[in-house]
């Protein structure tokens, strides 16, 4: 799922701490969460990898379920609106289990 | 996923990358103890350049060291943890030079695995240096050479097929313009010092550099607490607020009602009303702003994307300029054109120029001009009025390339008054040939700061912007920070405590500096920002040290007496080099709410040899004493300046 987030600026910091929550360590290439610059309308994007996606050393958004606050949200300075995202991504998933069920 | 983490005791690799660009040899080497005793990053740069360089190398010999790194901090999500430094001999003092920049680059080389890349030597072709993890290769620059920086990135990407975090010079850099810089991005400079020209005197035009493993933290839990907690305390505050809005030019007001903007080479200090407003970069903000940018680990993220969408400019795309280019190049030059800011940001950006030369050099020969010290034989015809944009861009180009009188300014003010005389010396604002954009009779601790800067006239190395600011420091914060009252610390002209303010902000700026962390970030620009036991605590979590606040300020106060150590052995600075420029010393502040307050010599003096004794320097010298160098255990600076002296 793409995100947008108005002030974001690509600091990369979210997927810091993504990483750290997957692994116990930081690397930005770890992390299920991607930042990504659309050159078109000159912003970055939140990229929550979803299942089928990974790659590298990627894995995929579970949501963090049972983290009330998971990382990329702690870790952001637009939380607000970071929290609004994984919240919508976390919809997503619920959905689709629903749909699986 | 696949786990690559290896055990680690922290987030110091304890590993360098050593490349002599005249024989071509790759080493890795060990460097675990770059932390334990230097604080790694420019702290370790600095032991490197003293221990490993004979004194008769110059800057652009091919000896001279480029020491790039990737501070401890680096990787990690500690607040401003994004701070790369570059430090050399440098071409514009002819000693110590280092300068940092926001930097993507710095992550990759800490999850490549290493903390420095030192580049020696010098190649007999264009060349750049490719990392990616263990993959280490001197690649030819042949079709890179000759572009500017953004055409430099954008055929390095295309060239990888992916869009890579580089460092790049410029022509500048290329034709060895003492201004150049090398720019981290499209966007962010290692600024000052011409480090960009001793990457051209070797032929090296950009490193890029790929990592995916893992950085470690030596205590998780405690560390990320600790970075919670300063996060907070930063994003809790109107600081955070106004930088998030308007990023470093949030400050233009303030300066202005205080008469702290320079005016046509600091003949004024204070814009008249029409100019103040037509440079105003708050609108530009306003309408143009497309995105923010942000750089890991900061939540302040100062710097935003401007795209224009009309005007002379329409279709242009850049990140909009800092306070630098407002105070040193549109206020000292009174050029009345909002736009025209991030028009010559992007030209002093793309040519790979630093702004403080730019801006130093040009309003030297402008005011020259003014004066009629320098005519239309000197420039070639060129008509240095003041305001007059084109000829800035012009000269922006000659600088780079070294053609018409651009090749005297290119110089920096400090040598092209040499070159030229006349009298012109006494409008070059420089120190140590560092051009200035800091106003030294704004305030007596910026004076001192800036003056005694181990790298040339500076505002980032230890003077102070709380004085100016518009936030008012308790007496609480003062005591709790420097042992000093509100009135020392922000009374702009007492010179009472200044000294001891200095020296707390020269070991501020060591140790964030070694670690990789933003200065916006600390206590220099807000009291409830991270100060040095944050720091210590940051150290200690994350790298494993056991390291009291104090032994910190200890270790950075060494840190300074080597690069003290190097001025001396490299440029021969003593005390009378760390004084305020003659016209600073001679004239009193012309116009604004201090008009006709003057550096009082005398005080000036006093404060001077108590910043020496707090450091354990000599009074009369400036130099470190036999006793401070043999208590910081630096027997072999000691050796070097007995043998020195004594001939
Ligand atoms: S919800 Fe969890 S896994 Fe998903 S991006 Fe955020 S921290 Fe990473
Ligand atoms: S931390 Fe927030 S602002 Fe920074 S890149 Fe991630 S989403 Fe964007
Ligand atoms: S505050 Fe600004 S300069 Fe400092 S790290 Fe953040 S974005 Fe960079």
């Amino acid at each position: 799922m793409y995100g947008k987030l108005e002030n974001c600026g690509g600091c990369n910091t979210c997927m810091m701490a993504c990483s750290f929550e997957k692994t116990g360590a930081f690397n930005t290439k770890a992390s299920p969460l991607e930042i990504v610059f659309d050159e078109h309308e000159k912003r970055y994007l939140v990229h929550f990898i979803e299942e089928g996606e990974e790659y590298g050393e990627r894995s995929f958004c579970d949501g963090c379920p049972g983290v009330e606050e998971p990382m990329c949200v702690r870790y952001c300075r637009e939380w607000i609106e970071m929290r609004r995202l994984v919240d919508t991504y976390r919809q997503i998933l619920k959905s689709r289990c629903e749909n699986e069920e | 996923m696949k786990n690559r983490m290896s055990k680690s005791t922290g987030s110091f690799n304890g590993k360098l990358i050593r490349v002599d660009l005249t024989t071509q040899r790759i080493t890795i080497e060990d460097c675990s103890d770059a932390m334990t005793d230097w604080l790694g990053g420019s702290g370790y740069a600095a032991k490197l350049l003293f221990d490993e360089l004979p004194a008769w190398v110059t800057p652009y010999d091919p000896r001279n060291l480029i020491i790039i790194s990737a501070g401890a901090l680096i990787g990690t999500p500690a607040p401003g943890a994004c701070k790369m430094s570059i430090s050399t001999i440098g071409p514009v003092t002819g000693g110590w030079a280092t300068g940092s920049s926001d930097s993507h680059l710095g992550v990759e080389l800490k999850q490549a695995g290493y903390d420095f890349i030192i580049l020696e030597g010098r190649s007999t072709r264009p060349v750049y240096l490719y990392i990616n993890n263990d993959v280490i290769e001197i690649r030819s620059a042949d079709v890179l050479w000759g572009l500017d920086t953004w055409e430099t990135i954008d055929k390095l990407n295309e060239l990888h097929g992916e869009s890579l975090h580089s460092l790049v010079i410029g022509p500048a850099g290329e034709n060895m313009s003492r201004g150049a810089c090398v720019l981290q991005g499209k966007y962010r400079a290692f600024g000052r010092c011409g480090t960009g020209a001793v990457f051209g005197s070797k032929l090296l035009k950009a490193v890029v550099c790929k990592g995916s493993g893992y950085v470690h933290v030596n205590n998780p839990s405690a560390f990320l607490h600790k970075v919670s907690e300063c996060r907070s305390r930063i994003m809790n505050s109107d600081t955070f607020r106004e930088m998030g809005r308007l990023g470093t030019v949030n400050s233009y007001r303030q300066r202005q009602k205080i008469g702290a903007v320079a005016y046509k080479n600091f003949q004024g200090y204070q814009l008249p009303d029409d100019l103040f407003e037509s440079i105003d970069p708050e609108p530009i903000i306003k309408k143009y702003q497309i995105s923010r940018s942000g750089f890991p680990g900061c939540p302040i993220s100062c710097n935003r994307i401007i795209h224009f969408t009309d005007g002379e400019y329409s279709g242009l795309t850049s990140m909009m300029s800092p306070y630098e280019i407002v105070g040193g190049i549109m206020s000292k030059l009174a050029i009345a054109d909002s736009h025209y800011q991030v028009k010559v940001f992007t030209e002093c950006n793309r040519m790979g120029l630093d702004v403080d030369m730019v801006g130093g050099a040009i309003a030297w020969a402008m005011e020259c001009w003014q004066r009629g010290i320098l005519t239309e034989d000197d420039t070639e015809g060129l008509e240095l009025t003041w305001g007059d944009k084109n000829v800035v861009s012009k000269l922006i180009k000659q600088i780079a390339y070294r053609e018409g009188f651009g090749s005297i300014l290119t110089e920096g003010s400090a040598k092209a008054a040499e070159l030229i005389g006349r009298g012109s010396d006494y409008y070059a604002m420089h120190i140590k040939g560092q051009d200035l954009y800091e106003m030294m009779r704004s305030s007596t601790g910026l004076c001192l700061g800036v003056a005694v800067s181990t790298r040339g006239g500076t505002h980032t190395t230890g003077a102070p912007c709380i004085e100016q600011s518009s936030i008012r420091v308790s007496d609480d914060e003062a005591q709790r920070i420097f042992g000093l009252s509100a009135y020392q610390v922000q009374n702009p002209d007492t010179y009472d405590g200044k000294a001891e303010m200095i020296v707390y902000y020269e070991q501020l700026t060591r140790a964030i500096n070694s670690l990789g962390i933003c200065l916006f970030n600390t206590v220099w620009l807000d009291m409830n920002f991270m100060n040095l036991d944050d720091i210590t605590e940051l150290i200690n979590q994350g790298v494993g040290l056991t390291l009291t606040t104090d032994e910190l300020k200890e270790m950075t106060m060494k840190l300074i007496d080597m690069e003290k150590a190097i001025n001396i052995k490299f440029a021969g600075f003593d005390r009378t080099d760390d004084m305020p420029t003659p016209r600073d010393i001679t004239e009193a502040v012309p116009d604004g709410p201090r008009k006709g307050w003057k550096l009082d010599m005398n005080q000036y003096n006093l404060m001077l040899d108590r910043y020496y004794e707090l450091h354990g320097w000599d009074t009369v010298s400036g130099l470190p004493t036999r006793e401070t160098l043999i208590r910081r255990g630096l027997d072999n600076v000691l050796e070097f300046m007995e043998t020195k002296f004594k001939e």
